[in-house]
């Protein structure tokens, strides 16, 4: 009688595995009909409802193309389009001003001096001029620099040998300072740029290195040692989750693919290889924002990587599964606008909080048609951010939060092309 | 009968207790019978074929649930947050979906649902469902 139950369970577990053995492992669950019924309101749009009103079209588009671009393909060369370009970002390197250091913020500028004299990565950005034929005009890296964070703002620390932080002053945006912020980000934005986006064209290539630039315009300010009150810290503002994440899926791929280009390798070698991996603790923060541990270049690697990563897991998800994808009928282009959408909004929200909201509306709103605008699945993407986030992201201020970022992104990145003279920052 | 309902009843407690995100009965269902049937199965063709059920299952209920209208809905309607709820779940069972079953791929899939659930290492609940299942996927 004791084993009573034992052998009933037994035998319970037993049926099972044989009606499954039975059945085949092609088992479906067709036999568990998870169709609802008997459920209350069918979901239908209200009678009389205009099915063709458009929510309000987001207003600021992360895609603006430069005017300059568009020149008739038959009355100009491609060289005809990068000289239009260059005039353009060549009067404005000429034209920035350094700002002199002085004692509260040169702390910066002290390490990169130093920097200038070692036989490293670091030293050949801080000696090369600045590059201007970027992919990102020089003009709008300083402008970030100089406006995201004012001189005194509280978020920069800096590291002392043991690797302790203490609070700092902004640091002071000298030539060397924003050389190396610049030709850093133009090495591995060409470097990894084809990482995040295989198969995209150059065009579209160039608008992720854009919209990679006004997410970290808007999560650091180019700034090497920016620290949120969160954890997050330096120029990809890196919690420890997406480290860990970074260290265990990208980097081995990531390490693959710059070593099979010989302009690249020498990333992998001296960053990747030669440092240690930046560490996911909370008390190792000076990992992110230490130049002795590869910083500005490292932290820039891993933001590519992570968004790399946040492609993948979005591919995977919806791109690539059978029951989202054909749901999108989209040119490239402007499918790569979606993509490019959600990348940025998963540096804030999480994956799942952007994936979440995607897909609900995906089987919502979209359950019987399909996707034909990019700026109208992102507008209301906007209003489904706030009503189906994520469980990290439900609380009131999270849910404004996670709603707003990509808009404020997109505003904040076109108030800086409006501010250098119009036109994109990318060029073209 | 009153024999059957008690190992019905026993059979329910000794399955291991699965950490519950959302309450749709027919996905809770499902999910608590896929479990079961990859525990029993040392086949890896079989427990990713499972998954794969279990994944079509659930976006067929999520393309079939009916709820209200969205612009009339509160935000803490619980139909909402059900529905929420288990449309992130759905998310995390793709990322589980595993060419390979062994323990690096398995290592790297936890690592990547824990980092998808947020930004600051909050593990959701639904994440943590997922979990139990990748946990049953790679056991053998």
């Amino acid at each position: 009688m004791k084993n009573a139950p034992a052998r009933e369970l037994k035998y319970f577990v037993l049926i099972n595995l044989c009606v499954f053995l039975l059945s085949g492992w092609q088992q479906s669950f067709d036999s568990i009909d998870l169709s609802s019924e008997n459920l209350a309101t069918p979901f239908n749009p209200k009678k009389g409802e205009d099915d063709s009103s458009v929510p309000p079209v987001i207003r600021y588009s992360l895609d603006q193309i430069e005017k300059s671009k568009l020149i008739n393909p038959f009355m100009s060369t491609w060289n005809a389009a990068l000289e239009v370009s260059c005039k353009t970002c060549t009067v404005s390197t000429e034209s920035l001003r350094y700002k002199t250091c002085n004692e509260q913020n040169s702390y910066l500028e002290k390490s990169l001096i130093e920097s200038r004299d070692k036989d490293s990565l670091l030293a050949e950005m801080l000696k090369a001029p600045i590059i201007t034929k970027s992919i990102i005009k020089p003009a709008c890296l300083r402008a970030s620099m100089e406006a995201r964070f004012g001189e005194s703002s509280k978020v920069f620390r800096q590291c002392s040998i043991d690797g302790k932080m203490s609070r700092a002053f902004r640091p002071c945006i000298s030539e060397n300072y924003f050389k190396l912020i610049n030709n850093s980000f133009e090495l591995v934005s060409s470097c990894m740029m084809k990482q995040i986006s295989q198969g995209s064209s150059a065009d579209s290539q160039r608008l992720d290195v854009r919209a990679i630039y006004a997410l970290i315009n808007v999560e650091s300010g180019f700034h090497v040692n920016a620290m949120s009150g969160t954890g997050a810290g330096g120029i990809g503002q890196f919690t420890g989750p997406a480290i860990k994440d970074v260290n265990k899926n990208e980097l081995d791929a990531v390490r693959h693919e710059l070593e099979s280009n010989p302009q690249c390798a020498r990333l992998s070698h001296e960053m990747l290889n030669q440092l240690e991996p930046i560490r996911p603790g909370s008390t190792l923060s000076c990992d992110r924002i230490s130049l002795e541990n590869g910083n500005p270049i490292k932290n820039m690697i891993y933001t590519y990587a992570y968004l790399k990563g946040v492609r993948r897991s979005f591919d995977k998800v919806i791109f690539n599964n059978a029951n989202y994808n054909k749901k999108f009928q989209l040119s490239s282009s402007e499918l790569d606008k979606i993509k490019r959408a959600l990348m940025v909004w998963s540096h804030n929200t999480g994956p799942a909080g952007t994936w979440t909201p995607v897909k609900v509306l995906l089987n919502t709103i979209y359950r019987n048609k399909t996707v034909t605008s990019a700026d109208q699945f992102i507008s209301e993407l906007q209003q489904y951010m706030h009503k189906f986030p994520a469980s990290a992201n439900t609380s009131e201020a999270r849910r404004k939060e996670t709603s707003h970022y990509f808009p404020a992104i997109t505003e904040t990145l076109n108030k800086i092309e409006t501010n250098i003279g119009g036109g994109s920052c990318v060029n073209f | 009968m009153r024999q059957l309902l008690k190992t019905l009843l026993i059979a329910g407690l000794l399955t291991p207790h699965l950490a519950r995100a959302f309450n749709d009965a027919p996905s809770v269902q499902a999910v608590t019978e896929t479990k079961s049937l990859i525990m029993s199965t040392k086949n890896s063709e079989a427990r990713k074929h499972l998954l794969w059920s279990l994944r079509k299952a659930i976006n067929t209920r999520l393309n079939t649930i009916e709820i209200p209208d969205i612009s009339q809905v509160q935000v803490n309607d619980p139909r909402v947050e059900d529905y929420r709820s288990l449309t992130e779940f759905e998310g995390y069972l793709d990322l589980i979906s595993l060419t390979r079953l062994n323990e690096k791929e398995c290592r790297r899939a936890q690592v990547r649902v824990e980092a998808s659930s947020s930004t600051n290492g909050f593990v959701s609940k639904e994440a943590r469902y997922a979990l139990e299942l990748l946990q049953a996927l790679c056991t053998f």
